[in-house]
């Protein structure tokens, strides 16, 4: 009897385990149901003809897309700009800024592992990262977020980004700041190389998550 | 404390049938469960504006909390005791001394009604402790607290006095305030000491329900045969109801380098139509043009955008991709419609070193400074010839004030304004009023004209000439504005007005004078006089003061009743164009206890990313008495310059990036 109801203990811890990894993502790669998403159209083989980088970015919580195109490296990061001067700023796949997308991100900034930046392989990811997160508050000094992430490593699957078969492997981070918010990020990285294709990740408290699909990654040795 | 176990049940069922009763209604805007105060739990900047209709008690009130710990409320009660009716004009305030820990209780103090001997005065002291959902507060109050109306608790024939605060009986009271996860339902329950017609001790229960965002209605009722609703809207002037960066995003900002110095450089005229085409999608407009040297000279402006450092931000980033490499300065212009006002300048490569940064508004702060506009400038590119123009509108207004009577009504007016503008500096307007709510029955007129208490000998029920006026402004002094008016500055007087102010860009405040003379308007009629006149100098200083964009206007002079009076107002702005600001006027003839005016400014955009920077306003209070009172309608010029103001374009900076 004992382990009968042992064993349903861990079936269901495993089972609850199993399914809040599946909600978390669910929950934040589809936030509002009420929020109609205008997603543009990709013309992939305009942007390969033409050798650009190229992100999809998705504002789900205003309903906003547009399709960024890197303008500028500077200090390492790329910019992309969409219509409307709609722009994000990528540290490896790390999102550092936004503008135009809902309430501005100022800039993040991390430890120097941070596989975000590093574009680490799933698995090798550190325990814990923390990342400071910089918004317009008043006066001349930005208002400061800091969030401390644990990941968990997810399913291995192939997702389709802009019209390209990717094979990934799914990861969710579980965050909480230091004002007692949480909140989730889910990456997908190539499964070969850790580099990122899709992520969702949270960019202060008003604007929340941001969706960026690489359309065509930023190579500069290409 | 007797029966108190039915006294929830009493409750409800006294709630059938309204008795007059007299009990602590309210707590003049500060935190309460229902009519007993709590612990303040909101945060920093946040406002509520309340509205209490009961059968014999009616208030307006403001609850401010300037920061996480301190609360300052201002209400207007009006108070129905069978025989008459006697309203007041309270300011209260309160203070979490202790924040409440795992194992200890927060501590509050309030003074509700300081300086008032209305029947609202009163002060408690109160524990509070957050169960999960569940905040409870117990505490001890005096004055209304503790049953104790009588007048002259707190003013001696207008000197505030203090020596009643916290003195006389006492009486318990208790609270509890439950979230209940559903639907933002709250329930508040409370019990008070202080006895009624119906009971010795009191019991209440509220229900509240949040309607739309920020606003919550609330049914409650008491063992004392009194029920009610209140109404309260929440806001946060930090915390908009929308996105605030939905719209078209700012340009790329491009670093300069030695390469761009090898390209071909583009001439003032290129670089011109290039930074007005790129702008104008941006809704900036650039008045003026000059390239020179090293430098780059522009006078920009934005119908929609009330943050100046973000219009500042917004053309640098242009100029930074289209100047020539050789252009080091970007100066910018700020123009108020009648002067130019600011130049912020900007030095190009400490924006290069700022862009992207964690840092970057503090560091383009560091490479900002300010000087005053010169007095003359040469021709420049962009610049055209004013056409005068002729514009008109008509606007509901609506107020709360004491015009009619001693107790606060709300007032709705139509006004038809026309306006011609024969220069940015000049122009004449006109505005017919018609007072639709709350109009007043036409008194006799005194046998002498009086400043303000004979307003209800004027005629009611007709459309009137508010104003009709012609005003002029120009500057003596890259730092001296100034301005004459001359007509029918208001529905009580008209005549002649001019002001000087000092302001130096680069300082937190400014030092203003006006003198004003003026003959008393007919009672009867659009255009005559009565036989009295009336003159004024009044010596102003607006200052900004410390770093959350608090501000003081401190005005001392002689008023219109030949008084000398001290006028105070203080306030807070905020970089999105909300602006909160509580006034009073003391005279050396005043008989009557203080009273509190209080304004409110809300921008349009933070309801609605396409608002754009005008506002709505809600004024309360304000001129009533004959002392202390000035002309009003001369048009002040700090009311245009302080957009200008260096705090207030520091305020907006984290914006110069966006």
């Amino acid at each position: 009897m004992i382990k009968v109801v042992f064993s349903a203990g861990v079936l269901i811890a495993l089972s609850g385990c199993g399914a809040s990894l599946g909600q978390m993502r669910d929950a934040i790669l589809n936030p509002n149901p009420e929020v109609a998403m205008t997603i543009p159209q990709v013309n992939r083989a305009a942007i390969e003809q033409a050798d650009l980088a190229a992100v999809l970015m998705l504002s789900p919580s205003v309903g906003l897309g547009a399709v960024g195109i890197a303008i500028q490296m500077r200090d390492g990061r790329i910019i992309y700009n969409a219509n409307e001067n709609r722009m994000v700023t990528l540290d490896g796949g790390l999102i550092y800024a936004t503008r135009g997308l809902g309430t501005n991100l100022q800039a993040v900034t991390t430890q120097s592992d941070d596989p975000l930046v590093t574009e680490a392989k799933a698995g090798t990811w550190p325990s814990q990262v923390t990342r400071t997160y910089f918004l317009t508050q008043r006066g001349t000094s930005f208002a400061q977020v800091t969030a401390t992430c644990q990941n968990q490593v997810g399913r291995s699957l192939d997702i389709d980004v802009a019209g390209a078969k990717r094979a990934v492997v799914e990861v969710v981070e579980s965050c909480e700041t230091d004002t007692a918010e949480s909140f989730h990020n889910v990456h997908y990285l190539d499964a070969g190389n850790g580099r990122i294709w899709r992520t969702s990740q949270w960019t202060g408290p008003v604007q929340g998550n941001i969706q960026v699909d690489v359309i065509e990654p930023f190579e500069p040795d290409a | 404390m007797k029966n108190k176990a039915q006294g929830f049940s009493h409750a409800f069922l006294l709630s059938i049938g309204l008795a007059p009763g007299v009990a602590a209604e309210g707590i003049g805007g500060l935190s309460q469960a229902i009519d007993t105060p709590r612990a303040a739990s909101g945060g920093a900047d946040d406002l509520a504006i309340i509205f209490d209709y009961r059968e014999n008690y009616r208030a307006l009130s403001f609850g401010l909390q300037p920061s996480d710990r301190f609360e300052i409320g201002i209400s207007f009660p009006t108070y129905d005791e069978g025989s008459g009716s006697s309203s007041g004009n309270e300011i209260s305030f309160g203070l979490r001394l202790l924040d409440e820990g795992p194992y200890v209780p927060g501590l509050t103090v309030g003074v509700v009604g300081f300086g008032s001997d209305d029947r609202g005065s009163g002060e408690y002291v109160l524990a509070s402790k957050t169960f999960g959902a569940f905040q409870t507060s117990v505490g001890l109050g005096w004055g209304r607290y503790a049953g104790e109306y009588a007048g002259g608790r707190g003013d001696d024939d207008g000197v505030i006095r203090t020596d009643h605060l916290f003195q006389g009986d006492t009486e318990p009271f208790a609270n509890i305030v439950w979230e209940t996860g559903t639907r933002g339902l709250i329930a508040a329950a409370e019990y008070s000491g202080v006895a009624g017609p119906e009971a010795e001790d009191t019991f209440a229960a509220s229900l509240s329900y949040p309607v739309v965002s920020g606003l919550t209605v609330t049914g409650l009722v008491n063992n004392q045969g009194s029920a009610g609703l209140r109404l309260r809207f929440d806001a946060n002037p930090t915390r908009p109801f929308v996105q605030t960066d939905i719209g078209r995003g700012p340009h790329p900002y491009v670093e300069n380098s030695p390469a761009r110095a090898n390209r071909p450089q583009p001439q003032a005229q290129q670089v011109f139509d290039t930074l007005k085409e790129r702008l104008e999608d941006e809704d900036i407009r650039i008045r003026r043009f000059a390239m020179a040297g090293d430098t780059i000279d522009v006078t920009a402006s934005s119908a929609k955008d009330p943050v100046f450092a973000r219009i500042s931000g917004r053309v640098a980033r242009v100029l930074s991709a289209i100047a020539p490499a050789n252009i080091t300065t970007f100066r910018i212009t700020q123009n108020t419609g009648a002067f130019d006002s600011n130049v912020v300048v900007l030095d190009r490569a400490g924006l290069d070193r700022a862009v992207g940064a964690p840092n970057a508004a503090e560091r383009a702060w560091e490479a900002t400074s300010f000087e005053a506009s010169p007095m003359s400038r040469p021709a420049a590119l962009g610049e055209t010839g004013f056409v005068p123009r002729f514009s008109y509108g008509i606007a509901p207004t609506f107020k709360a004030d004491f015009i009619r009577s001693d107790i606060l009504e709300f007032t709705g007016t139509l006004n038809a304004n026309a306006r011609y503008t024969f220069s940015p500096q000049t122009f004449v307007s006109g505005t017919v009023g018609y007072r639709f709510l709350n109009q007043w029955t036409q008194q006799d007129p005194p046998a002498e004209p009086q400043p303000r208490s004979d307003f209800t000998s004027y005629t009611p029920d007709l459309p009137y000439l508010q104003s009709l006026s012609l005003r002029h402004r120009f500057r003596l002094a890259p730092q001296l504005y100034s301005r004459v008016s001359a007509g029918l500055f208001e529905r009580a007087y008209g005549g002649v007005s001019g002001e000087v102010i000092w302001r130096d860009p680069e300082q937190n405040f400014a030092l203003g004078l006006e003198a004003t003379y003026v003959q008393k308007r007919a009672y009867e009629g659009w255009f005559g006089f009565e036989d009295a006149d009336a003159s004024t100098l009044i010596g102003s200083l607006y200052a900004n003061v410390g770093q959350n964009g608090n501000f003081v206007v401190l005005d001392a002079g002689q008023y219109i009743a030949g008084d000398f009076g001290v006028g105070l107002t203080v306030g807070r702005n905020y970089t999105n164009g909300w602006r909160i600001a509580a006034s009073t006027t003391w005279s050396e003839e005043n008989d009557a206890p203080l009273k509190f005016g209080a304004e409110i400014s809300i921008p349009l955009s933070w309801t609605s990313p396409e608002g754009g920077a005008s506002t709505t306003n809600l004024s309360v209070g304000g001129q009533s008495g004959d002392f202390g009172s000035r002309v009003s309608g001369t048009g002040l010029l700090y009311d245009e310059l302080r957009a200008s103001d260096k705090r207030r374009i520091e305020d907006g900076f984290g914006e110069f990036w966006n």
